[in-house]
Order: structure tokens, then sequence, then C-alpha cells
């Protein structure tokens, strides 16, 4: 086997894989058939959880169990703070998601779409998503210590709620530009040729 | 469908279509006839108009370079020319004809068509620079070398553009889905089948091109009975809707980008702090 046959061949089966999941159908999702609750979901509201969110990261807490002994119940607070730390970056990866999917809708309808929007929103999504792993193996493997986990929980949970009050913005504006683009499909909207 | 200089293969015994490539070419024939009268039958001739003239032109194709052969031989100068001649008609038409149904496709998806065809333009760029290139050296594969050129970008081009429909969760018609993915499908065997027969098979396999010609046109047989599965369904033809206003995006779009690079540069200062306090 040469070479150039081998990078051909293996050339070929990734673009055959490709087109396999492209043509397989996503959901059925098509005009008409936007999510349209979805996109105005003003999503969880982590405003609510701040001040326990708060509370749950502080320092003070680890450094007094620590200082008057309970180690298991030491160890049993940072895991489960490890757990809200966690739960929190999911929120955070599925409102980013939510948005992507609000600004796809968007320029799916849309007369014309700008290449570089679109270039830097998928730059975007591969940074962030490099990031969320990145930190999600760190605490996996045990790498952050509970000053970070305290800072990263307090930076989390302040961004959720700027998400919240940006995804109600769009999700609203996204739901009103889908359903302008969709009206007229309402109803018996296909013919056959 | 014998595509090579006589001088080249001066060591094939065949002078003349193997009886099984004989029964290929006649049942693709067949097919493709099926296909024209079901393209007349159903109407698509009026969404499809290029992909019609593609079958169409694949049936002269036949015809015309049968006559040539049973004139000149199978393994003849005039074949070959007959052949390249008529192949390059064909493979513009494949072209079109894989554009058109992308648009149709895509006809109420204004803004990802305009992302797709820039995608097309470019393949199509780069296959005839790729082209230009192969046909100038003097090396008596540079036919070969520009089919499989062609066949790889026209693959890749067009894989990218499906790629991109379900990045935007566009459910396009199960017609349209097949006829592209059977170009796609023929594209990459083709490519494959190019590069195997100049790799492996010219030195070590004295049939080689029989091989070639026979994967070839199997290939093609399967892509013409997976386009008669999907032109036996109506092409749905939504009612043209109206869109959202230009500026909804340009308003939209980059402010949408604006947050979620705020979210992932929130990401990005846990890592400086780290570094910065390590």
């Amino acid at each position: 086997m040469t070479n150039t046959l081998i990078v051909f061949s293996s050339l070929a089966v990734l673009l055959l894989a490709a087109l396999i999941w492209a043509l397989r159908a996503p959901g059925r999702i098509s005009r008409g058939n936007f999510d349209l609750n979805a996109l105005e979901q003003p999503g969880r509201r982590h405003a609510t959880y701040l001040s326990l969110i708060r509370r749950a990261s502080s320092g003070s807490d680890l450094a007094f169990l620590s200082k008057r002994g309970y180690t298991k119940l030491h160890a049993r607070l940072h895991r489960e703070r490890r757990k809200v730390v966690l739960l929190y970056l999911d929120q955070l990866r599925c409102d980013f998601d939510r948005l992507t999917k609000m600004a796809r809708a968007v320029a799916a309808l849309s007369p014309s779409v700008g290449v570089r929007q679109e270039l830097e929103r998928t730059q975007l999504s591969f940074e962030f998503l490099a990031r969320y792993y990145a930190i999600r193996l760190a605490f996996g493997w045990g790498f952050v210590p509970i000053a970070q986990l305290s800072q990263l929980s307090q930076m989390v949970s302040e961004l959720s709620i700027q998400m919240e009050t940006s995804m109600k913005e769009f999700g609203e504006r996204a739901a009103m530009a889908v359903r302008s683009a969709s009206s007229p499909l309402d109803g018996n909207s296909t013919g056959v040729a | 469908m014998y595509s090579f200089d006589c001088t080249l293969v001066t060591f094939v015994i065949v002078t003349d279509l193997s009886t099984l490539l004989r029964i290929i070419w006649l049942a693709c024939s067949v097919l493709q006839l099926a296909i024209l009268a079901l393209i007349v039958f159903r109407r698509h001739y009026r969404t499809l108009p290029m992909f019609s003239w593609y079958i169409g032109l694949n049936l002269v194709q036949a015809v015309v370079v049968y006559g040539v052969y049973n004139h000149y031989g199978f393994i003849s100068a005039p074949a070959y020319r007959a052949y390249w001649a008529t192949q390059v008609i064909t493979m513009v038409a494949q072209m079109l004809a894989s554009t058109e149904l992308l648009h149709r496709a895509l006809q109420d998806y204004p803004g990802v068509w305009e992302l797709a065809w820039r995608v097309i333009f470019f393949a199509i760029v780069v296959a005839i620079g790729y082209s230009c290139f192969t046909a100038n050296s003097n090396d008596q594969w540079g036919l070969m070398y520009a089919d499989r050129g062609f066949h790889l970008i026209f693959a890749i081009a067009f894989v990218a553009c499906l790629l991109l429909v379900r990045h935007y969760s566009i459910a396009i018609d199960p017609v349209y889905q097949l006829l592209i993915g059977g170009f796609c499908f023929y594209s990459c065997g083709v490519f494959v089948a190019d590069t195997l027969l100049k790799q492996e098979f010219i030195q070590a396999f004295s049939k080689y091109s029989e091989v070639w010609n026979k994967s070839e046109m199997l290939l093609f047989f399967t892509v013409l009975v997976i386009w008669i599965v999907a032109l036996r369904h109506a092409v749905r033809v939504p009612v043209r809707p109206s869109c959202p206003s230009g500026g909804a995006y340009e308003q939209f779009a980059p402010q949408v980008n604006v947050r979620l690079r705020e979210m992932s540069d929130t990401l990005r200062k846990f890592f400086k702090r780290r570094a910065a306090e390590s």
C-alpha cells in the first residue's frame, strides 16, 4: 500500500462518514418547526440561587472545618462544592448552546448572512468547548484547589445571571423573527411538484 | 468507458469489451432510461431541469462512445479521445445538476444558500486550476489526475455544503438528499478507484483496466438505483414564505457573538488566574 493510496482511501472513508452523518435527519427541524417556546424560555433563575452559591463557595467554611479537625465533613463539603460548580458549568454550556441555536435559527431564515459573523461564532464555539472540557478535566483529575473552586463558582454564577437577562431578550427577538418568517407557512404550506 | 491511451496499456490482452462490462453498461443504460421516464412522468423536469439534462447527456455519451468503440475498437486512440471529450461535458453537467439540487433544497434559506454557493464556487476555481495544472504536465496520467482531482474536490465541496445544512438544522427533502448523496458517493468511489488504478494495479495486475472500468460502472449502477428509489416520490415544493428583514440578522448576530465571547472569556480568565496564582 502506498502512502497516496492510504491518504486517499482514508479521505474517502472520512467523506462517506461525514456524508452519512450530514444526511441523517436532525430531528426534522425546519422552517416552521423551530421550537419558539424554547427560544423564548428565559432559562433557570440563577439569581435565585446566587446567595446560596456565594455562601456555599465561601472559603472560610472550609478553613473553619479544617481547623476544628472535621476531616470527613471537610472532604464531603469539598465534594459537594465541586458538584455545584460542575452543575453551574453544565448550565453555562446549556446557555451557550441555546444562544448559538437561536443565532443559527435567525441566520438560517435571514435573506443574507454575514460570513464573518458565522465564522466568528463557529470559532467562539470551538474555543468555549475547548475551555469547558479543559475545566471539567481539571476538576475530574482533582487539579483544582479549593480556592479556585470558589472562584470559578463565583465567576460562573455571576455570568449566569448576565446570561439570564440576555437570553430572555434574545429569545423574544429570535422568536419574533422566526414567527414573522414562518407565518405564511402556518396551515397547508406544501405543494407537490 | 475505456479511457486509456493504447500506448499506455500495451499489455492489455482484451481487445473488446468483456461480457460482464457489456452487461453492466446495458443495465446502466436501462436504469438511466427508467430515470428519464420517471422524470417525465413525475414531472421532475420542471423542478430539476439540469438533473434531467445530466441523465440525458449520460445516455447520449453512452450512445456516442458505443458507436466509436464499434467502429474503431475499444482500445484505440479515437475511443480514448471520444470518451474523455464527452466525459468533460458530463462532468460539467454533474456540477450544474448538483448545484441545482442544492439550490432547490435551500430555496427557502437564502442566507445558507449564500454560504453554500461560495463553497461551490471556491471548489470550481480549485478544480479548474488543478485540471489546468495536470493537463499541462506531460505525464500520460494527466487526465486521470484531473479526473481524480475533480471528483475529490466535488465530494469535499458538496459534503461540506451538506454539513452546513446540518449545522443550521435544516431538514431538506429526502429526494434532494438521495440525489445529492448519490453524486457524493459516486465521486468518493471514483477517486478511490482512480488512485487504486494508478498506484497499485498498474504494476501488479495485468487486468487492472478491467477492474477500474467495472468498479466505476458498478458505482454508477448503485447510484442509479438510489436515484430511481428517490425519484419515485414527488419533490415537495413549499410555498415561498417571507423572510425576516435583513436588518434583524445584522443587529442580532453581532450582539449574540459579543455575549458568546463574554462567556468564553469567563472561562479563559479562570485559566489566567490559575496561571498567575501558581
